[in-house]
């Protein structure tokens, strides 16, 4: 539209100086026709148009020029204003034969801080990535020493329940050391306990023996004794046959066997006692053989059994003696259970006491993490500032999806926030960092 | 003068016929039962006073073949020969193995004369003829050779009539038949 006016001021310049000459014309001939004019005046008449139009002429040709170099001037103005803008991909146009230099320095140096700022920019970029990349692996630091401060402290709960079990193990040895001493001494009274039954045991064997001997012999006693009833029992009758004969004769002799029928009377009186005895001897003494007979078998499985409970008392020993020995192992793997618990013990102290100074440095860790995570953000922040100061300078054309890219990128920055944690995690985070185990 | 000791008797006896005083009555003595006790093939017996001639220990015996098995054989016997009959075999009507009968008693009758061994010998015994029980169950073996009975110490003692055995054809003829003889004793 300039360039539309400025190519309409000459026709109206010509326009006006033409219309000028016209009026002068004009004038001079109205003059002449009119009025009667000396040379000078119409030499003034005539020359003063022509000096003007001459005046015109140069005036339009000066202005022409300044015109022209106005515009050289505007556009570098403008390529100026927008430089400062922060556009170095403006070109100033170099055909303004008079702004052309200074047009053609505005470009070479537009060109050389293009190229300037994609100089800074690449490795400023890289720099940045670099920064970002070291925000997260102290991010990451921080996580993980807050994970290994849990771990720690988990770590130190662990050994400290492992101290109490060693300790609470301790003292179940100390209890079961004292447990079996005592087992191992009723042992050896048990084993002392069977040596005397042993001892009672044959004492009563031979004892039994003897008496058995004596009840054999009581035996046969008794079978004499037998024998002899038996024998005054053939007597008895033997004489029941002679008193039974005597009455047969004496019924025979008739009233003069009468006394021998008295006799055989008393005699048969006195068989009847005599066989009611016998039976009863005979009865008794074949009763008391029973009884002997039962004695020696009661004293036979009386023997049988003592030497049964000798074989047992022997079998028992040799279980005592195994017990005993058996206590005795099982003490001294109590003992040797007892000095490992404390041993563990002394350990499990020690990995605490350890495990404390980890967690204060895994705390220190922590916090110097932390500390880089402070400043790589800070610093993040003035790279993103200085990213974002240097983007200002526009030093290359960009489309409109690049644009959209690069607010697609701006959007994800914003959304990559740090990790937000939970209140209960804060919580269990903050008194994990002033939790102290004791020991 | 005072009286004299006849005189003082007679005197009593007549102040005793003046209380008119009856003489105590004499009970009769009872009739009893007597017999031995003694027992054959294990089973008790009472044999009656006179039904036996003796009793005497077994003796010696020598087998006499051709005879029925309860003939033992024939004895010795105060210079005489006594056929000594087993009277387990006799009764029971089967061998007998079983311990030696030490005694055996004579029975002597009209034709008979013979010993039967015993399996024991008791005693005499006298019972009350009122006691007898003529209705007891007895040794079926020996049932039909005796004669009643008594009860002794609890326990039934039948009384062998000797008549009843001698007058029983089986022991009247001792001489084994064919079957006897053929099973029994021979005169190989």
């Amino acid at each position: 539209m300039n360039k539309a006016l400025n190519f309409g001021v000459p026709n109206v310049w010509l326009a006006g100086m033409a219309l000028g000459a016209l009026g002068c014309l004009a004038g001079i001939v109205y003059a002449l026709t009119k009025t009667q004019l000396d040379a000078g005046t119409l030499t003034v008449l005539i020359g003063a148009p022509g000096v003007l139009a001459v005046a015109l002429l140069a005036y339009r040709g000066q202005r022409r020029r300044v015109e022209y170099t106005e515009q050289g001037v505007a556009e570098i103005n403008r390529a100026l204003v927008k430089i400062a803008e922060g556009d170095l991909t403006v070109r100033v146009p170099e055909d303004n034969s008079v702004t052309r230099d200074i047009a053609r320095e505005i470009n070479a140096s537009t060109q050389r801080q293009r190229e300037l700022i994609r100089n800074i920019k690449t490795p400023f970029k890289v720099s940045t990535e670099g920064i970002t990349k070291i925000g997260g692996i102290a991010e990451g630091q921080v996580e993980k020493g807050r994970e290994l401060t849990r771990s720690v402290v988990e770590s130190t709960t662990a050994a400290t329940e492992m101290v109490r079990t060693s300790e609470e193990i301790k003292r179940s040895t100390a209890e079961a050391a004292r447990t079996s001493e005592r087992n191992r001494q009723r042992v050896a009274q048990g084993y002392e306990l069977t040596k005397d039954m042993s001892k009672a045991s044959a004492d009563v064997r031979e004892s039994v023996q003897e008496t058995s001997k004596s009840a054999k012999r009581q035996g046969e006693l008794i079978q004499s004794v037998t024998a002899a009833a038996e024998y005054i029992q053939a007597l008895n009758t033997k004489i029941s046959v002679v008193a039974i004969n005597t009455r047969i004769e004496a019924e025979k002799a008739g009233e003069h066997g009468r006394p021998f029928l008295g006799i055989a009377e008393a005699i048969g009186d006195l068989m009847r006692e005599a066989e009611e005895e016998g039976r009863k001897i005979i009865s008794q003494v074949r009763m008391l053989q029973n009884l002997s007979a039962d004695n020696l078998s009661s004293m036979e499985n009386t023997v049988g059994t003592v030497v049964t409970i000798l074989e047992y008392i022997d079998r028992l020993d040799s279980s005592l003696e195994e017990i005993n020995a058996g206590s005795s192992a099982i003490t001294k793997i109590i003992t040797s259970v007892d000095d490992a618990a404390g041993q563990s013990a002394t350990t499990a102290r020690h990995m605490n006491s350890s495990m404390d100074a980890i967690r204060e440095r895994n705390l220190d860790i922590s916090e110097y993490s932390e500390s880089t995570l402070v400043g790589v953000s800070s610093l993040t922040a003035s790279m993103r500032e200085v990213a974002e100061s240097l983007s200002q300078f526009r030093i290359e054309e960009i489309t409109e999806s690049e644009r959209t890219l690069a607010a697609i990128e701006d959007l994800k920055k914003i959304q990559g926030a740090k990790k937000v944690y939970r209140e209960e995690e804060m919580t269990a985070l903050e008194q994990g960092k002033v939790a102290r185990v004791s020991v | 003068m005072g009286i004299s000791a006849f005189q003082s008797l007679e005197l009593l006896e007549r102040l005793h016929a003046y209380d008119n005083v009856p003489a105590p009555a004499v009970a009769p003595p009872p009739v009893t039962w007597v017999g031995s006790s003694l027992g054959i093939a294990g089973v008790p017996l009472l044999i009656g006073a006179g039904e036996m001639d003796e009793l005497i220990e077994t003796p010696t015996v020598t087998t006499i073949p051709g005879t029925k098995p309860w003939v033992l054989g024939v004895a010795a016997y105060k210079g005489g020969l006594l056929p000594i009959f087993s009277g387990d075999v006799l009764f029971r009507k089967r061998p007998y193995i079983g311990r030696a009968r030490d005694y055996c008693m004579v029975i002597r009758r009209p034709g008979m004369y013979f010993g039967l061994t015993l399996s024991h010998v008791q005693r005499d015994l006298r019972f009350p003829i009122e006691q007898r029980i003529m209705e007891h169950e007895v040794d079926p073996d020996f049932a039909g050779y005796t004669l009643g009975g008594f009860m002794y110490k609890g326990e039934f003692r039948a009384v062998l009539d000797i008549d009843k055995l001698v007058a029983d054809d089986e022991l009247s003829n001792a001489a084994a038949g064919k079957i006897s003889s053929k099973k029994g004793k021979s005169n190989e």
